[in-house]
């Protein structure tokens, strides 16, 4: 990161006294001063402005100090050893919903199940809860983690939020979890934010605020869980019909689609394809039975199909 | 009095709840627009950064009015107010004003012209007060000066 021009700086200091504490975080004094007017919009004392403002100049997070981030129409509760929601996972979920509920008006489901691995927050499982009951379309939304922060989190904005999710405490990596699920008991999305930062990456490519302050756990991995996609829950468990993974970087997509398309059984039924974000980096990863007609319906206008089953040819 | 009298126009007084409505974002419009989400970011992205903002930029294709908007930290609001931002300009547009001279909307002229009625009765009332005041204080100087009389003619 270059370093800040001493005249930005002195210019910023002239305008508010609180501005140069936001500089190293925002960079540039016109990000500064919306973030200062977001400050003092929600915290109710001068004191306590002026010391958020200390705190952004050591990299806090903006969210862990005002407690909260959006997400689509939620107001999500963040604490620290949690991942903060993105811009990112929020739109191509609600991305996700446009599609779900389109393809529910087409054809009548009765009970819709979603899965949503990695919650962290919740925010995932919480908004898709919401927003597709609203629309009267029934569905019961599962979410798990393996950090017992992220649970203690996610029962917390489930209760403040009162939308009402089944939440599990797991470690999809290593509890065999998708063994325990009933055998009759059809997932129709399966969806994750999982950890997608590779070790190498973590040091040079992450920005200083998330490396000092958001946890590990919730960051870096390789292809595990990606891998625990494809053998556990598209092998094993075998009863999901769609899924949607966030990702990081192409080589994740590549991964899935090869191991898709290598599998003798696998690369008869699954459709994969990729979505990017609207910063144009590939950000999601998304597959569903060619049998199934409603998780068809679901991903017509998700992103762009890039392997097509073999029956479907 | 005289230029009372000479008024001859009906004052309509404008009511704080009477106003005309802001100008609404139609539904129609929803297909005139493009809307772009930026977040000023090159580089990953994801969970290797966390940006806090996120702009919402709208254009109006037929006319190629651009409003974006970052007030809020919910991309949620910002798509809402940015649309609401969009209207007022077309309204704008469509009174005919250019973006260096801008003509009022029909909601703006209203609000001015309740922002001069209000500083004009304002005036009228003060005007009642310092009048009454003066009255008060005349009548009094008068009834002194009638009393000083009395004592000085009861003396006699």
């Amino acid at each position: 990161m270059p370093r800040l021009c001493p005249r930005i700086v002195r210019s910023a200091a002239r305008e508010h006294i609180l501005l140069p504490l936001l500089l190293p975080e925002c960079r540039t004094v016109e990000q500064a001063r919306q973030e200062l007017q977001w400050i003092q919009n929600e915290l109710p004392t001068k004191r306590s402005v002026v010391r958020a403002c200390i705190a952004r100049s050591r990299h806090v997070p903006l969210q862990y100090i005002l407690g909260t981030q959006p997400f689509g129409l939620l107001n999500i509760c963040c604490k620290p050893k949690v991942l903060i929601p993105r811009w990112e996972t929020e739109e191509w979920a609600m991305d996700l919903i446009r599609g779900i509920i389109r393809a529910a008006m087409q054809t009548k489901k009765p009970i819709l199940t979603i899965w949503d691995l990695c919650t962290g927050s919740g925010c995932i499982a919480l908004l898709l809860r919401k927003e597709l009951s609203q629309q009267g379309i029934d569905l019961e939304v599962t979410a798990v983690d393996v950090s017992p922060a992220a649970i203690q989190l996610t029962r917390e904005n489930s209760k403040k939020l009162k939308i009402p999710i089944r939440i599990l405490k797991s470690d999809i990596l290593s509890d065999q979890l998708h063994l325990h699920t009933r055998s009759d008991q059809q997932i129709d999305i399966l969806v994750s934010n999982p950890p997608y930062i590779k070790k190498s990456d973590f040091n040079k490519e992450v920005a200083i605020s998330v490396k000092l302050f958001e946890p590990r756990l919730a960051l870096v991995a390789d292809l595990d869980f990606y891998e625990n996609l494809i053998d556990q829950w598209l092998l094993k468990n075998g009863n999901v019909e769609s899924f949607v993974y966030e990702l990081g970087s192409l080589v994740q997509f590549n991964y899935v689609k090869y191991r898709i398309k290598s599998h003798p059984l696998l690369k008869t039924y699954w459709n994969v394809g990729l979505k990017f974000d609207s910063n144009g980096k590939p950000r999601c990863v998304y597959g569903f039975k060619t049998s199934n007609s409603f998780c068809k319906e679901i991903f017509k206008n998700f992103g762009s199909l890039i392997y097509r089953s073999t029956i479907s040819k | 009095m005289m230029r009372r009298s000479l008024s001859t126009m009906p004052c309509v007084l404008i009511k704080r709840n009477m106003l005309p409505p802001r100008p609404k974002f139609q539904s129609f419009m929803e297909d005139e627009i493009e809307e772009k989400f930026l977040h000023g970011g090159r580089g990953a992205g994801g969970q290797k950064i966390n940006k806090c903002n996120s702009k919402v930029q709208l254009k109006h294709v037929p006319t190629g009015i651009i409003v974006s908007c970052q007030e809020t930290r919910s991309r949620d609001q910002n798509r809402k107010l940015a649309r609401d931002k969009l209207a007022l300009a077309l309204e704008r547009h469509k009174s005919g004003g250019t973006s260096s001279n801008w003509v009022p909307t029909v909601r703006e002229a209203a609000l001015n012209e309740r922002a001069r009625q209000q500083k004009r009765s304002k005036e009228r009332k003060s005007r009642a007060k310092y009048d009454s005041v003066k009255t008060a204080k005349e009548k009094e100087e008068r009834e002194r000066a009638e009393e000083e009389e009395q004592i000085l003619r009861s003396l006699e």
